[in-house]
């Protein structure tokens, strides 16, 4: 598969290197050169300095042929705008984005956006942990 | 009218200063604090302290009976999150937002803000025709950026001067709008005619504005 991540955050870096490591195409965009050292010498996919929202950037980033695309920058807005921008630019099949608002990523999911909230996750797990019977 | 307007930097503050004078009822959502607290201090309209893009910050301005939002932030994502949710959840008629980065200004389009303002863009067009030969500026831009209005200076030598606006052929996709000469507006019709130094303001589609400077100016 070939999959755009944009942001090379923690959760990026990870998706990034699990990816890569199982074979596919992985392109990590973000705006500052310096996150990608966290991506480690292992990793073989491409790296592109630029802003992720930008069609330029995306279309340098090969979005054309991307069958996936994960937006996880650690600002809500640019991961909606990306989300955004790659499937009505680009067509993208599977865009995801992560949003730490819960109250916005209920929206958002409600306008077509395929949304991930760590918080809605974390608080959906934990209460699932909380009321396991042992 | 009842605006909000989304961020208190220069332009939101010029901006709301300016409408209120205007009599228009304002609201201003800020996220600094110290930044809102000043302009409540120094501007007569409801500043609220908060995120833009929080559902309930943009409630608590009233958002429902807003007539316009004008996201004026920094930063473009938030300018169109802002307007999107506007536009979506609160059903607010005219969204406006700043584009601060103009290789942007498409996305405004294509995401749905009803008019993007490409600040950069608008002043290096105005630069690049102050140094051109016509003085042709394009104003605004409509319906997502397949309409434009522009205005453009009559040059002494240009080939319409002493024509009527009926003899002048205009290209198919455009309509003059107005004339303005000294400090009167003139509606053009027919027996119209042209001076040196008219003043034109046309509404024309996006692409065609070449065409309609190539009737008014002296051929090179």
């Amino acid at each position: 598969m070939y999959i755009i991540i944009i942001g090379c955050s923690r959760v990026g870096i990870t998706v990034a290197q699990t990816l890569d490591s199982k074979g596919h195409n992985v392109v990590v965009i973000d705006r500052n050169r310096e996150s990608f050292q966290k991506l480690g010498r292992a990793f073989s996919g491409i790296t592109i300095v630029g802003n992720g929202f930008a069609p330029e950037v995306l279309q340098e980033a090969g979005a054309e042929k991307a069958d996936t695309l994960v937006a996880v920058t650690d600002n809500d807005n640019t991961n909606i705008v990306a989300a955004q921008v790659a499937k009505k630019f680009f067509k993208i099949e599977k865009v995801f984005a992560r949003i730490y608002d819960p109250s916005r990523a209920e929206i958002y999911k409600k306008l077509g956006i395929e949304v991930l909230s760590a918080t809605t996750l974390i608080v959906d797990r934990l209460q699932e942990m909380i009321f396991a019977r042992k | 009218m009842y605006i909000i307007i989304v961020g208190g930097g220069n332009v939101g503050y010029y901006l709301a200063q300016r409408l209120y004078q205007d009599k228009h009822t304002v609201a201003l959502i800020e996220k600094d604090k110290t930044t809102s607290d000043r302009i409540s201090q120094e501007l007569d309209i409801l500043v609220i302290n908060g995120d833009g893009c929080d559902i309930s910050v943009l409630e608590s301005a009233g958002i429902e009976r807003a007539d316009v939002l004008a996201a004026v932030t920094g930063s473009d994502e938030d300018n169109l999150v802002v307007c999107q949710l506007a536009k979506d959840i609160f059903k607010v008629d005219r969204t406006v937002a700043r584009v601060n980065d103009s290789r942007n200004e498409h996305i405004f389009n294509e995401l749905g803000v009803d008019v993007p303002i490409d600040s950069t863009g608008i002043l290096a067009r105005i630069i690049e025709e102050e140094v051109s030969l016509s003085d042709f500026v394009n104003l605004v831009t409509f319906r997502k950026g397949k309409l434009a209005l522009v205005r453009f200076d009559l040059p002494t030598d240009s080939p319409v001067i002493s024509k009527t606006v009926s003899e002048v052929s205009l290209p198919v996709e455009s309509v003059l709008v107005a004339i303005i000469r000294g400090d009167s507006v003139f509606i053009p019709r027919g027996d119209t005619v042209f001076q040196s130094q008219d003043e034109i303001v046309a509404l024309t589609r996006i692409g065609e504005e070449n065409t309609i400077l190539q009737a008014f100016l002296p051929q090179l």
